[in-house]
């Protein structure tokens, strides 16, 4: 199965461009999917949420120049990270200034006019960012099934069952879990159910009195 | 002391020649200047377009040497169908930066700089004509109305570089103004109408965001800008409306007012100016 890089541009040539070149720099194994833009954030975090096993992101920053899209590059990745906290961003653009290099959730920000001069060094860096993306994906998936087990055999801590709600998410199928209930939630119950136990008494020791009187 | 009168008067007319040679001359360099400041507006506002497509032109040109390398280096068969998609992407690159770059430098040429009899809407058409790459690009549709005057009749004296200056300003506003505008709203549209006797008007309106309240008369106060990005930081020059001003009142001694919003939702420009028959 391939890993697929996601390319986002609202222009078509440009696309049609960076598609080949991406091919050539990632080569056998990935796959380059550069969906059409949708118009609204959310309707275009559906499209990109359906693109399975991503591990790359390249998004440029002027989305709206042809009106198929209403909002930044930059916007788009903020809404991204949420869930997304650890796979690889770049941002490109054909105006460096017009962006912030330094932002945090961006890996850097690529000049698309300089690219080419310095292809080899940034398919280094790309490649890299991918590998640690894939360690890091590895461990959380080891911890999520060692929390998952522990779940089937007795309750999660609080502190376990954040980590769990936290890891779920970053799956890309997030698991149905109603069932997984922390120490808390067993306190809890417990605490509800001796509240209505004494509900039950007081009731009965009403009962029992009417029924003497 | 006759003598001494007339090398006086002499004296005079020639001090009075010379400075109304030096003052021709100061015309002479501001209207430059403002030509020039208008080329700068608009390689600000185009600059990022010819760098979008200058990169395009750039990468596709290294892909063709790249396929060749691969071609010559494992004996596989060159497939056509991607060199003429590959070629043709570094052609229509090619193709927008020249004609940015031809309007540039044609910008400059002194007979645009001579007061002369013009015809604005065909000044115009030729500006849109520049254009058409990227309102297509942009999805932009764009109309050209007569009312009470026929195209060949709108004609004004005046310099043809303040008129192509006007239009590319206007249009540059719109651009960054329509921004948020979905694709299939972006519209432009020009009106060229007869007030009344030789009283003519150009009205410019978008179906962009429109103007701020209030700003209507601010707007064309030099080192003014509407123009954010979504940080809020000032990306205008502030200066564009400021020389339509100077050049609609002081060459062609004509008005130019703003309107929050025109018919077609976006805000509208308004030039009255006087018919040279």
């Amino acid at each position: 199965m391939t890993s697929n890089i996601v390319f986002v541009d609202d222009d078509e040539s440009v696309r049609r461009t960076y598609k080949r070149k991406l091919e050539r720099i990632f080569g056998e194994g990935y796959t380059i999917q550069c969906p059409e833009l949708s118009y609204t954030l959310e309707e275009m975090l559906v499209v990109l949420d359906n693109i399975q096993d991503k591990v790359t992101y390249f998004i440029d920053e002027d989305l709206v120049h042809t009106g198929t899209a209403g909002f930044k590059g930059t916007e788009l990745i903020e809404r991204i990270r949420v869930n997304e906290q650890h796979i690889p961003i770049y941002i490109i653009t054909s105006n460096l200034t017009w962006v912030d290099e330094q932002l945090g959730d961006i890996e850097f920000a690529i000049d698309k006019n300089k690219w080419g001069e310095e292809k080899d060094k940034y398919a280094q860096r790309f490649l890299r960012h991918i590998n640690t993306f894939r360690t890091i994906k590895s461990e959380q998936g080891k911890r999520f099934d060692e929390l998952f087990a522990k779940s089937l055999i007795e309750p999660l801590t609080v502190d376990e069952k954040e980590e769990y709600d936290a890891l779920n998410v970053i799956r890309s199928k997030a698991l149905v879990d109603e069932a997984i209930i922390s120490d808390e939630s067993v306190a809890k119950l417990d605490r509800q159910s001796k509240e209505l136990e004494e509900l039950y008494e007081k009731l009965k020791a009403l009962k029992d009195d009417g029924d003497a009187g | 002391m006759e003598r001494a009168k007339l090398a006086h008067d002499k004296a005079v007319n020639d001090y009075y020649s010379r400075l109304k040679k030096v003052r021709k001359q100061l015309e002479e360099q501001k209207d430059t200047m403002s030509n020039l400041a208008s080329i700068g507006i608009l390689t600000v506002c185009f600059g990022h377009e010819i760098k979008t497509h200058s990169a395009v032109a750039l990468e596709n040109a290294r892909e063709l040497l790249e396929v060749f390398e691969d071609s010559r280096s494992s004996n596989t068969p060159l497939n056509y169908d991607d060199l003429t998609e590959i070629t043709n992407d570094v052609i229509d690159g090619t193709k927008y930066v020249n004609s940015f770059s031809e309007l540039a430098i044609n910008n400059i040429k002194p007979d645009k700089r001579t007061r002369t009899k013009n015809n604005v809407p065909e000044i115009f058409e030729y500006i849109f004509e520049i254009m058409s790459a990227t309102f297509e690009k942009m999805g932009l549709l764009w109309e050209f109305d007569f009312v009470k005057i026929k195209k060949e009749d709108f004609n004004v004296r005046s310099f043809r570089i303040d008129w192509e200056s006007i239009a590319i300003n206007l249009i540059t506003n719109s651009i960054w103004a329509l921004n948020l505008t979905p694709r299939e709203d972006r519209k432009l549209k020009v009106q060229f109408e007869r007030v009344g006797g030789t009283k003519l008007r150009i009205i410019f309106q978008d179906s962009g965001c429109g103007l701020e309240a209030r700003q209507e008369e601010a707007i064309f106060l030099p080192m003014n800008s509407a123009k954010v990005d979504r940080t809020g930081n000032t990306i205008g020059t502030g200066m564009g409306l400021a020389i339509i001003k100077s050049q609609v009142e002081e060459h062609m001694s004509g008005r130019v007012f703003a309107e929050q919003f025109s018919p077609i939702g976006g805000a509208g420009f308004y030039i009255e100016v006087f018919q040279d028959n």
